[in-house]
């Protein structure tokens, strides 16, 4: 069985990103070369699964954002109704040697309890995720993720609410 | 099997035609040259390497009318358990965390 750390920040200094092959070339070329620089801009957060001896298995980039609704019908809302605070999960990605073994899936379980938390601190009302193509939005979906727009193939957008997150998660804590 | 773990469709069946200014596509030409790729690899793949940056490091995500009205529905539901996540996180994992 295959020994891995759970999630940390990514630390530029220890961690090894040298060997990261996911197989999508742009998401590996970021965390090869702008994770440590994109950090100190302070635009996201990098969360890294790792072996122990700290090679990457796994990352995944977090930033603040906020869901602009002010396009909604205006019938339905007399004001532009408020943007709503979410946690975007811009990337995600698991090397190819460690495919299958649910490290992905585990990673985005550590982001939803991130959100869960953010919500009781400072309100964060979504997880929301950009899928890179239609691959990746099927993935998204098997775990339960809503495309924005529902009737839009094309969507890439996809989001849970954070009070399902908490509906789903707390049972399985128990 | 990851989202990520295998390569987009190759097929390069869409033409993208962009106009440029002589100086600019010179530019472009040479920094081609520089990378040892031709001019399509290379501004494809700096192009695509912007358009991840900025997808992922959105401050704010913009909805269309049709979604802005999906979501606020949504937000209004009540909360309730959500069936693929609990079978997603409910599948047993392949690996196990050393502490």
């Amino acid at each position: 069985m295959t020994d891995l750390r759970r999630p940390e920040l990514l630390d530029p200094a220890r961690h090894d990103r040298s060997r990261f092959d996911s197989g999508e070339p742009t998401l590996d070329e970021w965390l090869r070369r702008y994770a440590g620089q994109n950090r100190r801009r302070d635009t996201a957060a990098t969360w890294v699964i790792t072996t122990p001896d700290d090679r990457v298995v796994a990352y995944a980039s977090l930033a603040m954002t906020a869901i602009d609704r002010s396009a909604a019908p205006r019938e339905v809302a007399k004001q532009a109704p408020d943007p709503v605070p979410a946690l975007l999960l811009g990337r995600l990605a698991v090397d190819k040697d460690f495919a299958g073994l649910g490290v992905g899936t585990a990673l985005v379980a550590y982001v939803l309890a991130t959100a869960i938390e953010l919500n009781a601190k400072a309100a964060c009302r979504a997880v929301v995720v950009a899928a890179l193509d239609a691959r990746a939005r099927a993935w998204w979906e098997r775990l339960g993720f809503h495309p924005f727009h529902p009737d839009d193939p094309t969507e890439t957008d996809l989001h849970l609410l954070t009070s399902e997150i908490q509906a789903t998660l707390e049972p399985l804590t128990q | 099997m990851y989202c990520h773990s295998e390569y987009m469709s190759t097929l390069k069946e869409q033409r993208l035609q962009i106009r440029i200014d002589p100086q600019r596509k010179q530019l472009l030409e040479r920094a081609a040259d520089a990378a040892h790729q031709n001019l399509s690899t290379f501004v494809l793949g700096a192009a695509s390497r912007h358009a991840e940056e900025v997808l992922a490091e959105r401050t704010v995500v913009e909805l269309s009318p049709q979604a802005a009205q999906a979501f606020s529905d949504a937000l209004a539901q009540p909360a309730r358990v959500n069936e693929r996540l609990a079978a997603a996180l409910d599948r047993p994992r392949q690996f196990r965390w050393v502490d």
